[in-house]
């Protein structure tokens, strides 16, 4: 070997390529894509597919967002209003700036109004659903989905079941009428007027139908104390359908919960004076916490470890005894115009086990959100498709942990600030305490989403592989394992948990 | 554009002018101000290059090289201890043929610990395959910047551009800052003849067997030759656009002198305010300012010193065993050419001031004397 100076390069360069050395024989361990479910999907009821709908947010791909949304949820206008936000409380960007809003997103994807098509061809299933309130119309929703014939009884003369008692303050009742509308354009057969037990029997549905999913929620529990059944005691459902002006009037609450909350609010709104008595702690209210901290700002009164006793008639007014559960002799009594009894709900039974009937919502779950009605419903939905082909359509992805996430490539950045009516104006009337997002606040909340678990696409990878052996085809990232030694630095720099490491099979 | 800049900043305007993409340096004072600059304009949006934190000096010029060797303008800057960090990989990336520049602050070695100026930190790196300039102004630095990345690309060696700490890097000068359009006129973009390709995937410096090795340390010897060239052409073409002029060595008042005083950095600024005074008396001195060190223009050193009686090497640095650097190099270029007696004075070690005053009782004692009195002549130190 002879060379001349002239004749060699500037530097020594290997006159073959190194691709026949196949480096990848060192591996003991190898990368290799996985996308995961986000903490925030994890935490959704209705495990809606977050991070992929923020991304096409953040793209302005506003109508591609809005039917990805709606292939799990039904319902985002009404979620991204009432949900609690299970989602928030896990999202990661919590100590970067504060978790996304994914509430005001969510709200921001369902005023689109966008409705998704069903083009899908009818499998000759019949199935008959009881109840129509969130759980039943999504379970309706996604069995139309599949292709099943859906016939949906409601005893009452209109859609939505406890939808309709959510004051309008909270969720004005047009978003609700418009997301039905959308539910009834896949597809289905309405019954209204029809109540089970009294218009039909299981045993009628069971003979024309294949299969019958009951989501009749849960009855209002009573309390049994003396003076309950008095005229001005009435129950939190009874007070909420109650149109009456009781200007000046004083009004006491019993109970924690939503319908307590609502109930003040809604009283307060009548232009009376509410104090709400929850028998435990203000942490130990199953109530929305959003919810009771905008009850407070207009003026809520709420009395903690209050027990009642008894309500006794006093002339023209109630008197309602309570105990002060912290001292054994704190008796103490108000005097009010009206009481209402909001204390939750019980179960009914539904009569004997039936082949082929299914249970959806508060009768099978009792968590009572509507978030948490919706997502039952779909998996009811699931469930009655895997009875009838077998085939299981919930997907089990591994769940984004807090280290899975490379905080070095995301900076401190804040959200924006949430809109609410002033206090003095909106306990004057029923319109919504809280505004939406504009569409340049949307996209830029939707670009502080960290993506956890599914790839944006960031090149990282790609730019940190020491061996060269990722390569993009398509727009996807693919792995030569010929040449990847496994040194994982593809894992460590992936900002957003997607690349996963696993032994290498020898 | 007229600005009043320091060294420090001159260098950034001069990495901002000539594009650099990719930049990486540790903060070291005195040098930490120049990639402070371009960090911030970077962040700010207003210098298009990728800036990469790093963890040492040695990752530094690691990050540099691996962006120079896929074919972009890498910059990087640092001093002293720094450079000394940079040690091995000052050897790859000559040997590599990496046309990236560095700028290095002249500060002297501890211990004893400092931040004052010396040139041994860049003057024991001369043996790296390294280019060497030495800048006398802030305009210097600038201009050197900018000129470096046409040699380096030119010729495919790294440039390293010096300037005395504290003196240049910390006081500011009025610096001409011109146009990015000039720049881009006399700097087009780079355009590298090998470069990482992972779509042809190669070895780079890989084992090089005694047969081609030394053919390779050949070639790096050529292109040091060729450089002397190059080093001019740019020069004279920088003065066409700029209309400052820059060549090997910067003469002073040389012709018909008797004494010539040989010396790189700010202290040629002394000198020339010293030399004026001497002559004035009727004194014929000279300054040959050393402004390329390598690859060392032997010829042009002959040249310029032949017809002097004396030379005086002021060397603000050390050969520990021998004498002052420059001092040897000069030597070794006047070998059976000519035979001129070397006055070898060391001053100013560790940012120590030499006065004008200084330089003009050196000349004194060179007047005085045939030959040195001793191989090394201290000058102010306290024995």
């Amino acid at each position: 070997m002879k060379f001349r100076a002239s004749e060699l390069p500037l530097t020594p360069v290997s006159l073959r390529n190194t691709i026949p050395i196949r480096t990848g024989d060192w591996r003991y361990v190898e990368p290799f894509y996985e996308e995961k479910l986000s903490p925030c999907a994890f935490a959704c009821p209705v495990k809606t597919d977050i991070t992929s709908c923020i991304a096409l947010l953040a793209e302005e791909r506003f109508g591609e967002a809005a039917k990805l949304w709606k292939e799990s949820n039904p319902f985002p206008g009404v979620c991204g209003r009432v949900c609690p936000r299970f989602c928030e409380r896990e999202c990661l960007r919590k100590h970067l700036g504060g978790s996304i809003k994914i509430h005001l997103l969510e709200r921001f994807i369902g005023d689109l109004n966008i409705y998704v098509q069903n083009k899908i061809q009818r499998n000759g299933k019949k199935i008959a659903i009881v109840g129509s309130g969130p759980a039943g119309l999504a379970c309706a929703y996604h069995l139309s989905r599949k292709g099943y014939e859906v016939t949906v009884f409601e005893k009452e003369n209109l859609l939505g079941g406890l939808l309709r008692t959510i004051p309008s303050y909270r969720l004005s009742q047009e978003i609700v009428d418009k997301e039905i509308e959308g539910i009834l354009k896949q597809g289905m057969d309405i019954e209204i007027n029809k109540e089970l037990g009294k218009d039909f029997s299981l045993q009628e549905l069971k003979q024309q139908f294949d299969a019958i999913c009951v989501a009749t929620g849960l009855k209002e529990r009573k309390l049994n104390i003396e003076g309950a059944k008095l005229s001005n005691v009435w129950s939190g459902r009874e007070f909420l359908k109650l149109n009456k002006d009781i200007q000046n009037k004083k009004v006491a609450v019993i109970g924690g919960g939503d319908t307590a909350v609502d109930v003040a609010r809604v009283a307060l709104r009548r232009g009376s004076k509410v104090d709400v008595f929850y028998r435990r702690r203000r942490e130990d209210m199953p109530a929305n916490p959003y919810e009771v901290e905008e009850g407070m700002e207009e003026g809520v009164n709420i009395e903690y470890l209050s027990e009642p006793l008894k309500i006794e008639k006093y002339g023209s007014f109630l008197r309602l005894f309570l105990k002060k559960k912290a001292d054994g002799n704190g008796e103490f009594f108000i005097d009010v115009d009206g009481v209402v009894i909001a204390v939750g709900e019980e179960g009914k039974t539904v009569d004997g086990e039936m082949e082929d009937t299914f249970l959806c919502g508060d009768i099978l779950t009792q968590k009572g959100t509507v978030s948490h009605a919706i997502g039952s419903g779909k998996e009811t939905a699931s469930l009655i498709h895997e009875y009838f082909f077998g085939e299981s359509t919930l997907a089990v992805l591994p769940v984004v942990k807090p280290e899975d996430i490379n905080l070095d490539y995301f900076k401190v950045d804040y959200p924006p600030e949430e809109k609410k009516r002033d206090v003095s104006q909106r306990i004057k009337d029923f319109d919504e305490v809280c505004q939406g997002l504009t569409k340049e606040e949307v996209i830029k909340e939707a670009k502080r989403c960290f993506s956890c678990g599914k790839c944006n696409g960031c090149d990282n990878c790609y730019v940190f592989c020491p061996d060269a052996a990722i390569s993009k085809q398509d727009g996807k990232y693919i792995i030569d394992y010929d040449h990847c030694k496994g040194c994982g630095i593809c894992v460590e720099e992936c900002p957003r948990g997607v690349v996963s490491m696993r032994r290498t099979e020898k | 554009m007229k600005k009043l800049l320091t060294g420090n900043y001159a260098a950034s305007y001069g990495a901002i002018l000539s594009r650099a993409e990719v930049i990486s340096a540790y903060p070291i004072t005195p040098q930490t101000q120049i990639v402070e600059k371009l960090s911030t304009m970077v962040a700010e949006g207003k210098l298009s290059a990728e800036f990469i934190n790093v963890e040492s000096e040695r990752s530094a010029l690691a990050v540099c090289m691996g962006a120079s060797a896929t074919g972009v303008r890498a910059f990087t800057a640092t001093s002293a201890q720094g450079l000394a960090l940079m040690h091995e990989l000052l050897h790859w990336t000559a040997g590599a043929r990496l046309p990236l520049v560095l700028v290095n602050v002249n500060r002297a070695m501890a211990p004893g610990w400092t931040v004052w100026c010396d040139e041994n930190d860049s003057l024991s790196q001369r043996d790296t395959g390294w280019i060497q300039i030495y800048c006398e102004s802030n305009q210097e630095v600038l201009d050197s910047v900018i000129q470096a990345y046409r040699i380096a690309e030119r010729i495919m060696l790294p440039v390293m551009i010096c300037m005395d700490g504290i003196f240049l890097s910390h006081t500011q000068e009025i610096v001409d800052v011109p146009e990015q359009e000039k720049v881009d006129r006399f700097l087009p973009p780079y355009k590298p003849p090998v470069f990482l390709d992972t779509s042809s995937p190669h070895a780079f410096g890989s084992l090089t067997p005694p047969p081609v090795y030394f053919e390779f340390r050949y070639k790096l010897q050529q292109a040091m030759d060729e450089a002397q060239a190059e080093i001019e052409e740019t020069g004279k073409e920088f003065g066409n656009i700029f209309g400052r002029n820059y060549g090997l060595l910067d003469e002073y008042l040389l012709n018909g002198a008797e004494i010539a005083v040989v010396a790189l950095g700010t202290v040629c600024g002394t000198c020339r305010v010293a030399i004026d005074r001497l002559n004035e008396k009727g004194n014929k001195i000279g300054m040959l300012r050393i402004r390329t060190f390598r690859p060392l223009p032997k010829k042009k050193v002959l040249e310029d010193l032949r017809g002097v009686k004396k030379i005086m090497v002021i060397d603000r640095n050390i050969s520990y065993g021998h004498h002052g650097i420059l001092h040897q190099e000069i030597k070794s270029a006047l070998y059976r050419e000519l035979n001129i007696p070397v006055f070898g004075f060391i001053a100013g070690l560790g940012g120590r001031d030499i006065t004008p005053e200084d330089i003009e009782q050196m000349v004194n004692y060179t007047l005085k004397h045939e030959e040195p009195d001793t191989d090394i002549l201290w000058w102010g130190v306290n024995r």
